[in-house]
């Protein structure tokens, strides 16, 4: 691989010791994928911070890599963590797993991680062309397919490295011969943000390696592209769509690409998915808005719904709007939402949160990605119902807008 | 005796040791023991020359192979025959020689079965029998 002086005076450990690592690691995956060079990145992300996924694994090399000088050398944010500070129907988590779970973070903190979320582009929007290492399919597909940057989807560890070097390697869809369609698919008709999510999440398993062109999805809010991104990551490895309308310069993608294969998603086959996967109680139900966390504007919008409405006293369920804590949120309106059994919680994600240990029987969220991880990350089952059906559970009726 | 052309990736020194064979890939996260230096269903792997297909699963599995080699438990060499970023991310935190294996995977599987012993010899073959 070409390296430049800079890049391989790091590489001979004039950098210390963590760039030093970084770097081979970086330099070794790009040549296992055939890259030729590295390239800078203006903004890295990371993902596996959560201590439920990494385990004292992950926290023993984090903490290794804290104990000497590093510092992120590009603009970094990092996943949301477990949300440890959690607690449900009056139960919280050991002391134990707080702590491990802190120290993680404090580690990041102190080598500049600038945020806690998995919707990075809220923090700051990519432009178009610019190159990218995030983790965090969620966020990769939006980047590429909403904001027209260039990242592959990278792995944890990977992206941990590529933030301390401040560059990924010159591969995959920052070329831009890869970043092509290779199958259209036309979705119509669809209504809700369930509707949009689960269509994504059918697609992803009919393609699960190819960028598909997406045709006719309904984009009437910015939070249907993020839901209908957020599924097709969890059941495609693909790193961007290509969508009609949306993706900046489609049309000359297009014209690159050999989407000369048309596929129909038909409605009746995304209904028949929620359908099955649908159910709005179970006992000591944790209902979850924010997978992907909830934008300013939707965390807003649903708390006037909320507000709007009368209060009911659930006693056996809670719900948690979930965001991070660049949405600045006032101590007086969180009380107004505690009366309604709704929480918020910020810079943290429930599916990367082992729930059952705080006595959750079940979730129920308008979130496909929430379905798809739920059950295998936080141990317990994930049933689907709609934003407005999940707080209407939480709020009695009689407004105008009811 | 049997010489399987292999290639580095993460590069070691030459050496000798047992070959433990996994005839399935292997997922780091799922199927390691990092106390016992052990792969469910395969064996213990610490000091031994490890040969995967492959490697499975969730992206911190990279995590992994540096703890095994915190603790002393980390295989001598991989050998492996699909290189991916999880493997070769794993293999540089952890230190553990890394060899891309250049013969087919049925073939090299065929070969390896029973196998006690094995040399990693200048970097290039994995030698047996």
């Amino acid at each position: 691989m070409y390296l430049t002086k800079e890049e391989e005076a790091m590489l001979n450990g004039e950098f210390g010791e963590a760039v030093e690592l970084a770097i081979k690691v970086v330099v070794k995956v790009g040549e296992v994928l055939g890259a030729t060079k590295l390239i800078s990145v203006v903004h890295a992300h990371i993902s596996g911070i959560s201590y439920f996924n990494i385990l004292d694994y992950g926290l023993e090399f984090i903490e290794h890599l804290g104990s000497t000088d590093a510092r992120f050398r590009t603009f970094t944010t990092a996943n949301p963590y477990a949300a440890i500070n959690a607690s449900f129907i009056g139960k919280h988590f050991s002391s134990e797993v707080i702590s491990k779970q802190v120290r993680v973070v404090n580690v990041l903190k102190r080598m500049g991680a600038r945020a806690f979320t998995c919707t990075p582009y809220y923090i700051r929007i990519p432009k178009e062309g610019e190159h990218l290492a995030w983790a965090e399919s969620n966020a990769v597909l939006y980047a590429n397919s909403v904001c027209g940057a260039k990242t592959n989807r990278e792995g944890g560890p990977l992206s941990l490295m590529e933030a301390i070097i401040g560059r990924t390697y010159f591969g995959g869809v920052h070329l831009d011969e890869n970043r092509v369609p290779e199958v259209t698919v036309t979705v119509n008709a669809l209504k809700n943000e369930l509707e949009v999510a689960a269509a994504g999440y059918i697609i992803g398993k009919y393609f699960p390696t190819t960028i598909p062109y997406v045709k006719g999805l309904n984009h009437d809010y910015e939070y249907y592209l993020k839901a209908f991104l957020a599924a097709f990551g969890s059941s495609s490895n693909s790193p961007m769509v290509i969508l009609e309308g949306i993706t900046p310069g489609y049309k000359r993608l297009l014209s690159r690409g050999r989407a000369c294969k048309n596929e129909n998603i038909p409605v009746a086959e995304i209904r028949e998915f929620i359908k099955e996967h649908t159910r709005d109680a179970c006992s000591r139900a944790l209902y979850v808005l924010g997978c992907p966390h909830l934008s300013e504007k939707e965390v807003h919008d649903i708390i006037n719904y909320v507000l709007s409405r009368g209060v009911i006293n659930t006693q056996d369920k809670e719900m948690w709007l979930i965001t991070s804590s660049s949405v600045k949120l006032s101590n007086d309106l969180k009380l107004k939402l505690l009366k309604y059994d709704i929480k918020v919680y910020e810079d943290v994600c429930p599916a990367v949160t082992k729930l059952s240990m705080i006595g959750v029987d079940c979730v129920i969220t308008d979130s496909v990605k929430a379905l798809h991880y739920i059950p295998k990350l936080a141990g317990v089952p994930a049933f689907l119902l709609d934003r407005v059906s999940i707080i209407k559970t939480f709020t009695r009726g009689g407004s105008l807008l009811d | 005796m049997i010489k399987l052309r292999i290639r580095p990736i993460v590069e070691g020194r030459e050496y000798c040791s047992e070959i433990v064979l996994s005839e399935k890939p292997v997922s780091l996260l799922g199927d390691v023991d990092v106390e016992g230096g052990i792969v469910r269903g395969v064996g213990e792997i610490s000091g031994k020359i490890l040969v995967v297909p492959a490697s499975v699963g969730s992206t911190v599995g990279s995590y992994v192979l540096y703890a095994l080699s915190r603790n002393g438990k980390a295989p001598i060499a991989i050998v492996t025959s699909s290189i991916d970023p999880i493997l070769a991310t794993g293999a540089v935190i952890g230190d553990i020689p890394l060899y891309r294996l250049l013969e087919p995977w049925d073939k090299a599987k065929n070969m390896l079965r029973g196998v006690k012993e094995g040399c990693i010899v200048k970097g290039e073959y994995l030698v047996v029998g």
